[in-house]
């Protein structure tokens, strides 16, 4: 769209063109217009008139009064920049476990999540890229059977180094409800996870839901490679203060958690089949409120749960990534340390015990496509074209909620694939088979997702 | 049995030994360029290989063999035609200097196989009504430039032949198309980019040029050539020479004066207006700049960018442009197009040579 300087010079331009056409269409003589030449008279057919003129300013007026007339009454407006996105997941499954509670189910069908986000800059920095920025984003799990609409992430950022250039390192702030920066599986999007569920073990051990605090995110010695303006920073860090007591909900102790995570990265050019081989290390320390059994008032009265104590509650992960498109390797392993008190210790009498649980996770994948090329899907086209791809892929996911016990791994195997049809949606299948160490029982059970966003 | 078991082993040695000179042609040609049109339009002008496109010369070509020729446009450039090329996405294409050479010192396997462009000219254009009059004054200021593209090391030469660096200013990597929304809202306070788009947007009013290529004898132009993916070449050599021929003639048909007005209205189709192209090439020759001959200037030229690229620290590796370039595609097709003395040849010094007899490419 012209700027407003360039209306008034568009506009000035016009009325030039309009005088100098009033002046040059004084009527000619016979003789002389028979006499010019015919490239004369092909340059004079090319010269705008006095109508051709008004029909652009009319054009212009025309255009003019849409703008503004779609401005006023159609446009969505907002105090600062707005970005609106949204994340759409409907599923659909097979069990081969008969549902609880129903008559021979053994399928279902839902929405699994549906999230709508607004982002933007508070204030943008036109000199350095230290932009202040914020991001709400709200999320209904109607499956979940919890409340209809949940805030996700309330957060601003703001980024302390100048970004404006590749080799510029980054240093940003966030602070708010957000995401918890710990390994791979829990901190990567839907647009990338290839598989429906998390592994076990983001659940299992609290990484899934935001915190709220303070992160710091940086990175030092980024590495540039012009050919293809890749930028790969040789060490990546995170640090972060949180509240430790998950989404929506104030902090329930003084004690607030800390989170660290080192990625380095092994420097390599675009063409180098070390490209983005990545190794990570995350420690995460946390304490919980440890509770006991309070007598009641009086001796018929049922004993209610006190805290009587902080337990530890320590969190630490290794991760290797290896995304060299077409294939992909992520591993990860993470370690919980969580103290408890058995449900029976009483305030008076109780000992406190630490429970130690383990999961690890690998993800091997191949794409058939060009969908994570960014350069390749940056495309001039008249039509809305996007790169189809498949991404097959396997999981192995074993979960331990206990070490110190003996066959009680929970292992779950999935193939999948994933088939990404436009720029925002994907069709996900998913095969899981569950082995249930303790129990000696596997079971079977598939997914299907459609995932859409905007 | 031993005999027979040789003969058969001799048979599928000798089969798999003549398999690349009777390969199947492929179905598709994918031909890359890098940028599109005003709006990210799959439309581009200021080379004979877009009025190739323009006219369809290719499609022609292979049109009775069934190989259908896929043109891609890059709005990321010479950067995403390097990701296409190392992804195997790609066959051939245009490609500027710096982008190839950061490629090729990078590992891909590429040649260059034909020139289509020398002597580039570069400006650099600022807000109208900035404060701002010369290339010292950019001191300090954000200036946006197309990292990894020839704008990068254009940037880098000019800047240097005027006393600055990069790190004088505050450099801003943005595509052509992201940067002249951004000259318009006067987000950065200069651009350096190349070709007509400079003109076009003085037209606009949202820009004026205070440094143009035209008039810097000191700086090298930027060249570009067109490459080819070593895998494609060398199993597809009839099919490579055959593109080469169309683009040999397309060549001939851009260069000639009398068809000029025609060539920049086909240009101006992209978006950028027919009156930025005729001035872009205001004073420059045609036969010149547009030239498909490999000749000394061409391999100087791009001997000299290697060397700066490198200077530059915009690449770790050395090139060997004498093995990279393989003139014979474009030797092959000026002799049997009859065009070997169609177009001047240079000298390494960029001097006209002189024309005594037919001269090997």
């Amino acid at each position: 769209m012209l700027s407003r300087n360039a209306y008034f010079r568009l506009a000035a331009m016009l009325t030039l063109a309009a005088i100098s056409a009033r002046s040059e269409s004084k009527p000619d003589t016979a003789s002389a217009i028979a006499a010019r030449t015919d490239t004369t008279a092909a340059a004079e057919e090319q010269k705008a008139s006095v109508a051709d003129v008004q029909g652009v300013q009319t054009d212009l007026e025309n255009y003019k009064f849409q703008v503004q007339r779609d401005r006023d009454l159609k446009t969505a407006q907002s105090t600062r920049s707005l970005l609106v996105t949204g994340v759409v997941q409907g599923r659909g499954g097979w069990t081969e476990a008969r549902a609880a509670g129903a008559y021979h189910k053994h399928t279902a069908g839902e929405v699994a999540t549906a999230l709508v986000g607004f982002s933007g800059n508070l204030y943008r920095d036109y000199r350095d890229a230290r932009n202040l920025t914020y991001a709400l984003r709200f999320v209904a799990a109607p499956s979940g059977g919890s409340a209809p609409v949940n805030l996700l992430d309330a957060t601003v950022g703001y980024s302390l180094l100048r970004s404006l250039a590749l080799e510029d390192q980054r240093l940003d702030v966030s602070f708010g409800q957000q995401q918890l920066p710990f390994g791979l599986e829990a901190q990567t999007t839907d647009e990338f996870k290839p598989v429906i569920t998390n592994a076990q073990f983001v659940g299992a051990l609290g990484l899934g839901p935001r915190q709220i605090g303070l992160i710091v995110r940086g990175d030092f010695l980024p590495r540039v490679d012009y050919g293809y303006n890749y930028r790969a920073p040789i060490i990546q860090y995170v640090l972060g203060v949180v509240n430790g007591n998950g989404q929506n909900a104030t902090d329930d102790n003084d004690a607030k958690d800390v989170i660290g995570r080192l990625v380095l990265t092994i420097p390599s050019d675009y063409n180098s089949w070390l490209r983005q081989f990545a190794v990570g290390a995350t420690y995460y320390r946390g304490w919980a409120n440890l509770s006991a059994l309070k007598p009641g008032a009086t001796p018929a009265a049922a004993a209610t749960p006190a805290v009587v104590s902080l337990g530890d509650k320590i969190r630490t992960g290794v991760d290797v990534y290896y995304n060299h498109h077409p294939f992909g390797l992520n591993y990860e392993w993470v370690l919980g340390e969580d103290q408890f008190n058995p449900a029976t210790a009483t305030v008076s009498n109780y000992t406190t015990g630490v429970r130690k649980s383990n999961g690890q996770v690998l993800t091997l994948f191949y794409n058939f496509g060009e969908q994570f090329l960014r350069g390749y899907r940056a495309q001039g086209r008249y039509d809305d074209w996007w790169p189809k791809s498949l991404q097959p892929f396997l999981r192995i996911d074993r979960w331990d909620p206990d070490i110190r016990a003996e066959n009680n791994e929970l292992d779950v195997y999935t193939a999948g694939v994933n088939f990404f049809f436009a720029e925002t949606s994907k069709l996900q299948f998913n095969y899981n088979r569950r082995v249930d160490n303790a129990k000696g029982a596997k079971l079977d059970d598939a997914q299907g997702q459609i995932q859409f966003g905007f | 049995m031993k005999n027979r078991i040789i003969k058969i082993a001799t048979l599928a040695l000798a089969t798999a030994a003549l398999g690349g000179a009777y390969a199947e042609n492929p179905k598709v040609i994918r031909f890359g360029y890098p940028g599109t049109g005003t709006g990210g339009r799959p439309y581009v002008g200021g080379s004979f290989v877009a009025y190739a496109r323009a006219a369809g010369l290719l499609e022609q070509e292979f049109k009775n063999d069934g190989i259908k020729v896929d043109w891609t446009f890059f709005k990321l450039a010479g950067p995403a035609i390097n990701e296409a090329f190392a992804n195997k996405l790609l066959d051939i294409s245009l490609l500027g200097d710096q982008a190839a050479i950061a490629g090729k010192a990078g590992g891909l396997n590429t040649k260059i196989i034909l020139a289509t462009g020398v002597r580039g000219v570069t400006y650099v254009v600022v807000p109208s009504d900035s404060p701002i009059q010369s290339l010292q004054d950019l001191k300090g200021k954000r200036v946006a430039l197309f990292r990894g593209t020839a704008i990068q090391l254009a940037a880098n030469r000019i800047l240097e032949a005027n006393g600055l660096s990069e790190k004088d200013i505050r450099s801003v990597n943005m595509d052509g198309l992201a940067a002249q929304a951004a000259l318009a809202s006067k987000d950065i306070d200069a651009l350096f980019t190349i070709g007509s788009g400079a003109l076009q947007q003085q037209d606009q009013g949202i820009g004026r040029i205070i440094y143009s290529g035209k008039q810097d004898d000191r700086v090298t132009g930027y060249a570009s050539g067109l490459v080819v993916d070593g895998d494609f070449e060398k199993n597809n050599p009839q099919i490579v020479q055959r593109i080469v021929n169309v683009l040999v003639k397309a060549a001939q048909w851009s260069t000639d004066d009398k068809n000029r007005e025609a060539l920049l209205q086909s240009w101006a189709k992209s978006g950028t207006s027919y009156s930025a192209f005729k001035r872009d090439l205001e004073g420059q020759d045609l036969q010149a700049i547009l030239s498909p001959v490999i000749d000394d200037y061409f391999r100087a030229t791009w001997k000299k960018a290697v060397f700066d690229v490198k200077r530059f620290k915009f690449i770790r590796n050395d090139v060997n442009v004498d093995e990279w370039i393989e003139p014979k595609y474009a030797r092959n097709a000026l002799h049997s197009l009859n065009l070997e003395n169609n177009w001047v040849r240079y000298a390494a010094d960029g001097k006209p040579l002189q024309v005594t007899a037919v001269q090997e490419p």
